[in-house]
């Protein structure tokens, strides 16, 4: 059993083939462009932590947060590719205050949504089971006073 | 079994018996007596010249009830017409009666009791007017499976207004057969057994009786009249019944030749119907032998006689069972009859007799038993003798039932039945082997009833076995004459209107004496009537008396519905859905109004409703199933609050974000293009 455990684990911390394949086109391709890939890594990094920090079974939170930290890093790119288009320009945007705001607030925005979406949700799926929960134990209380206990499987006097 | 009808009475002094007949408790009619049955006179309301024949019969006189539809179908017109009969109430007893109405064509009896007949018939008019009308009804009788049991002068009776036409048989119903005749005109082998004990009457009894009442008819001397029974009974057995009655009187040979052949003992060879129609037309029949007893070569001294005849000795054994113990012991009765008596089948029937004996343990422990054995073995032509009581192998019932009747003690029946004392008689009397089996099939069924503890079973269920026509002695019943389905409804449904009923009405009796009259009727109703469970009982008993009901075909029993009405809560647990319990409920009370108990029974056990019912609870249980699962699920997932339904929070919180996202990407991408930036 131990064995078998251990071999799962091996497995988990070994990349898959397409992985690795993926791992270096996205290199290759970061490396092609640098100064974009660069300022989407700043950028990018609340979606990075959350990513990483997040609960890895639960990928939602993460999608929510990295949708919107795209969402506030667009502009940037935008501003980037319409430019010189260099790695100090790239550096220009990432160094200044407002730009790196704009893309971390986007993020933060992110979290917000989930934490309120899901609050939202959660609760009213929750009363939504209470209310069928409720509607349940009256249609087995409206069979029961048609049936008797009978009908529970309770052991009742009579034939 | 017949159905009949259960008449009101009006007053004390005239009583109603259906609508054609009102009778006079005050005119008695002692003349048309049948020993304790009395006879009364009865009238048409409507033309009270038409006069009637009221015989009244208690329970303790077992009336032949189950006879009644064979008399009827006798179509002789020697045989007084029965116009109706049925229980009554009879208010100078407090209690119902049986009832035989008779048309009051006869007056006057052949002879009066204790009297020689002055009628100056000559031979053809004895042989037309009463000879030749008594065969053809004895006739009539053996090949319509009746036999009349009350043949005796005193019951024969003239035409009112002629005597010169055939003579008419006065009634035979009123009692068990042969329980009122007086022992002269029994034969030996019924005469000594108790009166009721005497079996249900044959063919072969009827024309011995026939043949007394012919000899006391044509008898111009009363030579009998200084002769006890016992001393007659004595005499027949010594000497053989013609011997004994012919005596010195002097008949015409001819008549000579009849009483010879219907007087005769041994049963098997006794006159027939046959016989006596063959003498009727003029053939010479061969003389039968006058029976020669074997005497003795010493007289066995005994309670103080000496005995020459063991067939004299077979019927005093009783009387003194300490010095029989003494002649057993000391060998005198064993030496008496094997040097003393020249009879090799005696001593056979001997030898299994003390075989028989010691089987169940010496004698002098058991000496009614050896009584009983030795007397068969002596003379197997007697009845039985066990106990005090002296019966027949068919007999016992009616002494049963009299006894369970009266509230006797019955356990000399139960060692009668367990000792198989009637088995031993039965088969002392060479009976046809089928006739044998089939008795020996009762006698079976009622050591089974015996050792039983079903509803059914007991003592109760020997009583009607033994007894055909012994009617319901139910405690319950008591004071009511219950006879068939019928009688049975009027008197619950008297009892019930009077109130403090319940609805448990069948007990042993009523289970046991129907069991007995129609074994696959009452089988149907056993199983609930049998069970622990009162409400099964109760349907049971619902379903009994419905059945009952549809068979007497008696439109309303209010009262007895009323009372099952009461009792039916638990009964309507049958059907689950309580929508439909309280519709059966209200329609069940609506048939009690009417008194419907076939429509009750029907409602509380309608197969097609009750399936209908168990389908819809099966289904419904289902339902309740998938529900309770579906509550379980909830139940578990809603009990942390905090983390039901984050998950689809967070997807919807996901596509929210995305939508966001795509929108605000579309907008900066459009303000790019069209030239505009945001930052």
């Amino acid at each position: 059993m131990a064995k078998k455990s251990k071999k799962s684990k091996k497995n988990n911390q070994k990349m898959s083939m397409k992985g690795r394949l993926f791992l270096i086109m996205f290199v290759l391709l970061g490396l092609a462009f640098l100064p974009t890939a660069m300022l989407l890594f700043v950028g990018l990094l609340p979606s990075i932590v959350a990513f990483f920090v997040g609960d890895k079974r639960n990928g939602a939170r993460t999608s929510t947060i990295v949708a919107m930290n795209i969402a506030g890093c667009i502009p940037f790119i935008l501003k980037l590719w319409s430019g010189e288009n260099n790695f100090d320009y790239s550096l220009n945007i990432i160094t200044d205050s407002q730009s790196i705001s704009v893309m971390y607030v986007s993020a933060a925005f992110g979290y917000m949504i989930d934490w309120v979406v899901t609050g939202l949700v959660s609760s009213f799926l929750y009363q939504k089971g209470a209310a069928r929960m409720k509607a349940v134990r009256k249609k087995q209380e409206f069979l029961m006073s048609h049936w008797g206990e009978g009908i529970a499987g309770k052991n009742i006097s009579g034939k | 079994m017949s159905k009949s009808t259960v008449h009101q009475a009006n007053d004390h002094d005239h009583i109603s018996f259906g609508k054609n007949v009102i009778i006079s408790t005050k005119n008695r009619l002692p003349q048309f007596d049948n020993g304790p049955a009395l006879a009364y006179e009865a009238y048409n309301p409507k033309n009270k010249v038409k006069k009637f024949i009221a015989i009244i019969s208690s329970i303790a006189e077992l009336p032949r009830y189950n006879s009644v539809r064979n008399y009827k179908n006798l179509t002789s017109v020697s045989f007084l017409n029965l116009v109706n009969s049925g229980a009554v109430f009879w208010p100078p007893d407090n209690s119902q009666k049986f009832i035989l109405i008779y048309d009051r064509s006869i007056e006057q009896s052949l002879l009066e009791e204790g009297k020689v007949s002055n009628v100056n018939w000559r031979h053809p008019e004895i042989v037309s007017l009463l000879i030749e009308p008594m065969a053809n009804m004895i006739r009539e009788m053996r090949d319509k499976g009746f036999c009349h049991g009350s043949i005796r002068p005193t019951n024969i009776f003239y035409p009112s207004g002629n005597e010169k036409l055939p003579v008419i048989l006065g009634d035979g119903l009123s009692v068990q057969a042969g329980s009122t005749q007086p022992s002269l005109f029994m034969p030996v082998s019924k005469a000594l057994a108790d009166p009721i004990g005497r079996g249900q009457g044959s063919v072969e009894d009827d024309v011995y009786a026939f043949g007394v009442s012919l000899f006391l008819f044509l008898s111009k001397n009363d030579e009998l009249s200084g002769l006890d029974d016992e001393d007659i009974l004595r005499k027949k057995v010594e000497f053989g019944s013609y011997s004994t009655l012919i005596g010195k009187e002097r008949f015409q040979e001819s008549f000579l030749e009849l009483l010879r052949g219907v007087l005769y003992d041994d049963e098997s060879k006794r006159w027939g119907i046959d016989d006596i129609f063959s003498w009727l037309d003029g053939v010479r029949v061969t003389p039968l032998p006058l029976s020669q007893k074997k005497k003795a070569n010493r007289a066995l001294s005994f309670n103080g006689k000496k005995y020459l005849y063991a067939e004299l000795l077979a019927i005093d054994l009783h009387k003194n069972t300490d010095e029989l113990i003494t002649l057993i012991d000391d060998g005198s009765l064993d030496r008496w009859i094997r040097k003393s008596l020249d009879d090799n089948a005696l001593l056979e029937r001997y030898d299994k007799a003390i075989a028989a004996i010691y089987e169940v343990g010496d004698a002098s422990q058991n000496i009614d038993y050896a009584v009983f054995h030795f007397g068969l073995a002596l003379n197997p032509a007697l009845p039985a003798h066990y106990k005090g009581l002296c019966f027949s192998y068919d007999g016992i019932g009616a002494i049963l039932a009299k006894a369970a009747y009266e509230d006797q003690d019955l356990s000399v029946f139960k060692e009668i039945l367990r000792l198989n004392i009637l088995d031993h008689a039965l088969v002392a009397k060479n009976l046809n082997q089928a006739i044998v089996l089939n008795i020996f099939k009762q006698y079976d069924a009622c050591r089974a009833a015996l050792s039983g503890n079903k509803i059914e079973q007991g003592m109760a269920m020997c009583v009607y076995t033994l007894c055909p026509s012994a009617p319901c002695i139910s405690p319950k019943l008591k004071g009511f004459f219950v006879y068939n389905e019928f009688s049975v409804l009027s008197a619950f449904e008297s009892l019930c209107g009077k109130g403090g009923q319940v609805s448990l009405m069948v007990d042993k009796h009523i289970a046991a004496f129907f069991s007995a009259r129609n074994t696959n009727f009452m089988s149907s109703y056993l199983l609930d009537l049998n069970s622990i469970d009162k409400d099964s009982k109760i349907s049971g008993n619902l379903h009994f008396m419905a059945a009952l009901q549809r068979q007497s075909k008696i439109k309303s029993l209010p009262a007895m519905a009323g009372v099952f009405v009461e009792s039916l809560s638990g009964i309507y647990k049958v059907y689950k859905n309580v929508g439909t319990r309280e519709r059966i409920k209200e329609s069940v009370k609506v048939a009690a109004k009417e008194g419907d108990l076939v429509i009750m029974s029907s409602l509380v056990d309608n197969p097609d409703e009750l399936l209908r019912d168990e389908k819809g609870f099966l289904i419904a249980k289902a339902e309740y199933k998938l529900l309770q699962k579906e509550y379980s699920q909830y139940n578990s997932k809603l009990a942390n609050k905090k983390t039901y339904g984050v998950s689809n929070g967070h997807d919807v919180a996901t596509i929210v974000s995305w939508l966001i996202s795509t929108t605000i990407t579309v907008i900066v991408v459009l303000a790019f293009i069209s030239g505009n930036q945001i930052f």
